[in-house]
């Protein structure tokens, strides 16, 4: 009896232990600072004032919501990124993981170790490499047009193409996680269920579209909702590259927050932009889950 | 024994008091300036701090280095809004005393009294830096320490380039060109070097955008375009749009053709970066840019790397020239924009006394003394077109290479015929709260938009100059624009007109073809 109890006690004191560093952690870094932009919001906290910010209730949010050539422009360009950006996003890594899996472990792990990499550079490592990649002069993929005997393009520095070249960039650079997340799908789907689809002659494709797509809906879910809350939440393209321009066309609704907040010194009014945002992107998730997440086994 | 012992424990006593009476009566000077801590100037400014204690038994500086530019205006805010602003801040007139950014509760801070400089100071200094660093009915408030231009009355080119089609930097510093000449030779550069003539990163645009809405003639209350929303978009007087449609769109039409009739500019160059201007330059594929001699020092160390064999290139032989004009009635040559930069004291609650105030003008008169030049110049702090204007060793020609042509031209074009930026005045002073916002807004939403635009072929210059004062006419029709400050901020713009006739004119310098005069 007293081991045992030894022994839940143990369990329970180190699983506390670990969950309070990560909970403190969190309240610290995370809840705490949400609830002061949250509070913030209300205010008229701007750096004319820091010392005497006043409530002035919901007239950051008025203001906001009211702002169509401004809030509601910056929307309007997320959103245009994030739909070019979470279709690829989603099955360019399903794809690659699809290729990857039939390899030896060895191959699988270069290529996982490869296509991963990018994750764990410096965002602003990766943002200058796609910037050289993209010079509108002299940049990596011009060179190669002109050697296919294609005609240079100015990429970012063109406001047609400024917002696909962010697109492009995101495709080339941040699909490594979502094909170590499928791949690890891929690996725990049970061989026996693709042996009975043999002996019933089942075509790739079905067994693609009838086994291994519905058996991968949890992670494509858990890829869709990460892929949409990071492209709402885009910011180092504008910030490393663009600026926000030419002509606004990368204008995000987080480089709209970050010149409201350092640029306008308004504190409280970036606050409220980052709460609405915040509420979009739960609004978003939960509508994910709501009629996405349908027949999802956990 | 016992009363030795007591006796021995009083006297400790009496000294110990006595020494906390005195460090007590320690005047402390609190100074935060924009230098990180792990900077090599923090160190410097540490040991400028030492000599002035030395030189000052019973003051002693307490410096606060900040981590960053954002740092040091929440570190000034907070303690502003305390009432316990630092005794000596850094700072730029148009700057930080943008509302919003910090500084500009003008009740804060101590003007500092005239008597403080000599004729000769005041007279090196200039109406425009006096200007410059003074707020209506306070007289001057910061301690004109340095000096920055806007960069629209001056460039930098190639002149080797330019001698070769048959153009002489010293002529131009001279009689100035017109935006023809200008156009003509970037011509023959382009067909014999292939170069562009410049780049349109930000900065750049916006300043060649303004060549010749800036040329043109008109009250100074009302030039001084390019400055962002600090600048006179709407009169003073009447608090009517002064931003004029068709003298906008032949402007903007400028910047076009150079792009589209001409092909001089590449519109693509708008998504170059600032760093990417000077590789251009160096490499000779461009023939000139918009900045000050700062940018001598790096094409001279460039020159030097590759005489000394360090890198592959070709020495540039760069020359600072005025940007053209337009050469018509009713125009003349561009002014360039000042700012000055240096020190403010704020007040503090309790108030200190005027012993304290004073210790702290005496300390901004030492760390502008000219005996740390040379240590500063050695650091590479401040950049070289800064220390111009440094109380009674204004232009500092210890450190200027005087018989270098651009030095000389520079110092002399600086200070007769700029102009102080207005910025301050109109943001701090002139401009509601809520037309601050909205000319903020207009000017990044609409003012850059539409300028884009017709670089990128998507509009003409007179839709895009049209749509954009049409927006800036929105502001005005729904916005309360100016404050009741707003007519003391006009007198001052006039006195300051005057004041610059008159000094012109002692200086013989009236007539100088380069000198801009505008019409009252």
């Amino acid at each position: 009896m007293k081991i045992l109890r030894d022994r839940v006690y143990s369990e329970w004191f180190w699983a506390y232990m670990f969950l309070g560093v990560d909970i403190a952690w969190s309240i610290v870094f995370l809840f705490y600072p949400i609830l002061r932009a949250f509070l913030y919001s209300f205010q008229n906290f701007t750096l004319e004032n820091v010392g005497n910010p006043q409530f002035i209730g919901l007239a950051n949010y008025i203001k906001i919501l009211k702002d169509t050539t401004g809030w509601w422009y910056s929307i309007k360009i997320s959103v245009l990124y994030t739909l070019g950006v979470v279709p690829v996003g989603v099955l360019l890594p399903l794809g690659l993981a699809l290729l990857i899996n039939p390899l030896d472990k060895k191959s699988q792990n270069f290529f996982k170790a490869a296509f991963y990499l990018p994750g764990v550079v410096s965002g602003v490592v990766v943002a200058l490499v796609l910037r050289w990649i993209f010079y509108p002069e002299v940049g990596l993929i011009n060179w190669v047009l002109v050697k296919f005997g294609g005609h240079p393009q100015t990429w970012y520095a063109n406001p047609d193409l400024a917002l696909f070249t962010l697109i492009l960039m995101s495709w080339i650079s941040s699909h490594g996680w979502g094909i170590i997340l499928y791949s690890a799908a891929l690996s725990r789907i049970p061989k026996s269920i693709y042996e009975a689809a043999d002996i019933d002659a089942a075509s790739s494709w079905t067994r693609f579209w009838k086994i291994t797509w519905p058996l991968l809906k949890p992670v494509t879910l858990y890829v869709v909702i990460i892929s949409i809350i990071n492209s709402l939440q885009n910011f180092w393209g504008a910030f490393f590259i663009t600026r926000g321009g030419p002509m606004r066309a990368t204008e995000f609704v987080n480089w709209r927050i970050y010149t409201t907040f350092y640029m306008d010194g308004n504190y409280s009014l970036a606050s409220a932009q980052a709460v609405i945002l915040m509420l979009i992107i739960a609004i978003l998730s939960v509508i994910n889950f709501k009629f996405f997440g349908k027949g999802v086994e956990y | 024994m016992s009363k030795k012992f007591i006796g021995v424990l009083l006297l400790v006593s009496f000294l110990l008091l006595n020494t906390s009476a005195f460090a007590q009566k320690e005047d402390v000077i609190n100074v935060i300036i924009s230098v990180t801590a792990e900077s090599g100037a923090a160190a410097y400014w540490v040991e400028v701090g030492k000599a002035f204690e030395r030189a000052r038994p019973g003051v002693k500086i307490n410096w606060v280095f900040p981590a960053s530019w954002g740092d040091y205006i929440k570190k000034l805010n907070l303690a502003l809004a305390a009432r316990q602003g630092p005794d000596v801040a850094w700072g730029n007139a148009d700057y930080l005393n943008v509302p919003g950014r910090g500084l500009e509760n003008l009740e804060d801070i101590i003007s500092i009294p005239q008597e403080y400089f000599t004729e000769e100071e005041l007279a090196a200094m200039g109406p425009a830096v006096l200007y410059n660093a003074s707020y209506p009915d306070r007289g001057l408030v910061i301690w004109p320490w340095s000096v920055y231009t806007g960069g629209i009355g001056n460039m930098i080119v190639n002149a080797t380039y330019l001698k070769s089609v048959g153009l002489s930097p010293d002529k131009i510093r001279e009689k100035g060109w017109s935006t023809e000449e200008f156009v003509k030779a970037m011509q023959k550069i382009k067909a014999k070097y292939n170069a562009d003539a410049f780049y349109l990163p930000p900065a750049e645009l916006e300043r060649a955008a303004v060549i010749i809405y800036e040329s043109k003639k008109r009250p100074m209350y009302q030039a001084g375009l390019g400055t962002g929303c600090g600048s006179p978009y709407f009169d003073l007087e009447t608090g009517e749009v002064i931003l004029d449609e068709k003298l906008l769109a032949r402007s903007w039409g400028w910047v076009y053709d150079l792009i589209y009739k001409y092909k001089l500019v590449k519109a693509e160059s708008r998504g170059f970066k600032s760093g990417d201007v000077m590789d251009a330059f160096l490499k000779g594929a461009i023939v000139g840019f918009f900045g000050g001699p700062d940018n001598l020092a790096t094409i001279k160390r460039h020159n030097q790397d590759v005489a000394m064999r360090k890198i592959k290139g070709k020495i540039i032989n760069a020359a600072i020239v005025p940007v053209p004009y337009v050469k018509e009635s009713g125009f003349g040559p561009v002014p360039d924009i000042i700012s000055v930069y240096g020190y403010y004291n704020f007040k503090q609650v309790p108030y200190k006394g005027d012993a304290h105030t004073k210790n702290v003008l005496d300390f901004c008169d030492f760390i502008t003394s000219v005996a740390f030049q040379p240590y500063l110049a050695a650091q590479g702090f401040p950049a070289v077109d800064t220390r111009l204007y440094s109380g009674k060793y204004a232009m500092l020609p210890t450190l200027y290479d005087l018989t270098d042509p651009n030095i000389s031209y520079w110092l002399n074009f600086m200070r007769v015929v700029n102009l102080p930026g207005s910025g301050h005045l109109l943001r701090g002073l002139a401009y509601t709260p809520e037309a601050r916002d909205a000319i903020s807004k207009w000017y990044n939403e609409s003012y850059i938009f539409n300028l884009e635009a017709m670089v990128y072929n998507k509009k003409t210059p007179e839709q895009a100059a049209k749509d954009t004062v049409d927006a800036l006419k929105k502001i005005g029709a729904s916005t309360k624009i100016f404050t009741p400050k707003a007519k003391d901020v006009k007198k001052m713009m006039d006195d300051f007109e005057r004041q610059r006739e008159v000094h012109l004119k002692q200086l013989g310098l009236w007539n100088h073809p380069l000198t801009w005069r505008g019409i009252k």
